[in-house]
């Protein structure tokens, strides 16, 4: 293999990544070429390097400061919690049971308000007023009574006495 | 490594069982590493702290939509990770908004950045001196940035090829192959301190 072949899997051999065969290879040209060798001890040596890098460390208020801000995280959530809630109760699948209970809301709004009896406005203890509550309770009566009997009814019973009926008091006077 | 995740996992359980203690824990094990990473990210300071506390603060919250198969390592590296692209855009959107005519100085702006003298760096190292290490921070943070996070989480961090997989979301040849690109960007950066010292 040549060297722009090899370069390339010089990572992963330092790594021990690479394939029995790939590594066999890498070695077969390192021993030959001491520009691949060379690069590969300088790349070692970058490792090295980076590995040893000092480390940043975290400031002394560190855990102070988080803790601060995750106890400011608390009370969050409850502050939305009644958004959270209304959007849950109309999410997608809810729409058809939300859909059903409006209509049947709606008819029974519609069933109470015209089945409610006007609402009477005048005193029933004026006189007009018993009066028609008096025609109307004898105009009750009356229907009833000739219902039942009809026979029974006064001018019913004048019209079978006299059959010449509306003739008969002119028959009278002419005598 | 075993022993490890395994503690991980009875933290996690813990937490999702409302233990405060436990959060305190995972926080105590992994914040100077989640840290250090996050500065190599987007230098040190005041930036990389907040960032920092953001990346515990949303694993606080999304704790108890952790599920086992990742490892608690990956998963806090992956928010870090996160956190830190989610930065830079905002950081690069400001500065193109701001500076549109000053192209030019951007450059030795950021150099200027990257100078700035971090009292937290320990200079005691007996392989390094200060400047090799002031030069190999600066060619991280020059790294373009999916490149950097491969080597910071191979290198710096010592995570393996599958977690780094899972962490960026590619396949292991990726992985590989950014890998090798950042060491040999990296290597050519400070050859001549290699040559001389090597
Ligand atoms: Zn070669």
């Amino acid at each position: 293999m040549k060297c722009d072949k090899i370069q390339p899997m010089l990572s992963a051999f330092i790594d021990n990544a690479l394939s029995a065969r790939d590594t066999w290879e890498v070695d077969r040209h390192l021993a030959e070429c001491h520009e691949c060798q060379r690069n590969l001890n300088e790349m070692k040596c970058t490792i090295k390097l980076l590995h040893d890098i000092p480390s940043f460390e975290v400031s002394a208020d560190f855990d102070a400061k988080l803790q601060e801000k995750l106890s400011e995280l608390q009370p969050k959530p409850d502050r939305f919690m009644w958004i959270k809630g209304l959007s849950r109760m109309f999410r997608p699948r809810l729409l058809p049971a939300w859909g059903a209970a409006s209509i049947l809301g709606i008819l029974l709004v519609m069933m109470v308000f015209f089945n409610q009896k006007p609402i009477r406005t005048v005193n029933l203890n004026t006189f007009p007023s018993t009066e028609a509550n008096f025609v109307q309770q004898a105009k009750v009566q009356n229907m009833a009574f000739s219902a039942v009997n009809p026979l029974e009814d006064v001018s019913i019973a004048n019209l079978s006495a006299h059959p010449s009926g509306q003739f008969g008091s002119n028959a009278n006077t002419s005598e | 490594m075993t022993a490890v995740s395994n503690a991980d996992t009875s933290l996690i359980l813990r937490c999702q069982d409302n233990d405060a203690a436990a959060f305190n824990e995972i926080v105590a094990r992994y914040k100077n590493r989640v840290y250090n990473y996050i500065c190599r990210t987007v230098g040190p300071g005041a930036d990389a702290d907040d960032l920092t506390q953001e990346t515990f603060i949303r694993a606080y919250m999304n704790i108890k939509s952790f599920q086992s198969r990742a490892t608690l390592n990956t998963w806090l590296f992956r928010i870090a990770t996160n956190i830190c692209i989610d930065h830079q855009r905002k950081v690069k959107r400001i500065q193109s908004n701001l500076v549109p005519l000053q192209r030019e100085d951007a450059d030795n702006e950021e150099d200027v950045q990257m100078d700035i003298p971090d009292t937290r760096y320990n200079p005691e190292d007996m392989l390094l001196t200060k400047e090799l290490n002031t030069e190999l921070s600066k060619a991280l943070l020059d790294l373009p940035e999916k490149l950097r996070t491969v080597i910071l989480l191979h290198d710096i961090e010592g995570l393996a090829y599958e977690e780094i997989m899972e962490i960026v979301d590619c396949p292991l040849g990726t992985v590989k192959s950014r890998l090798f690109n950042a060491r040999q960007t990296i290597r050519k950066k400070i050859s001549h301190y290699l040559n001389s010292s090597v």
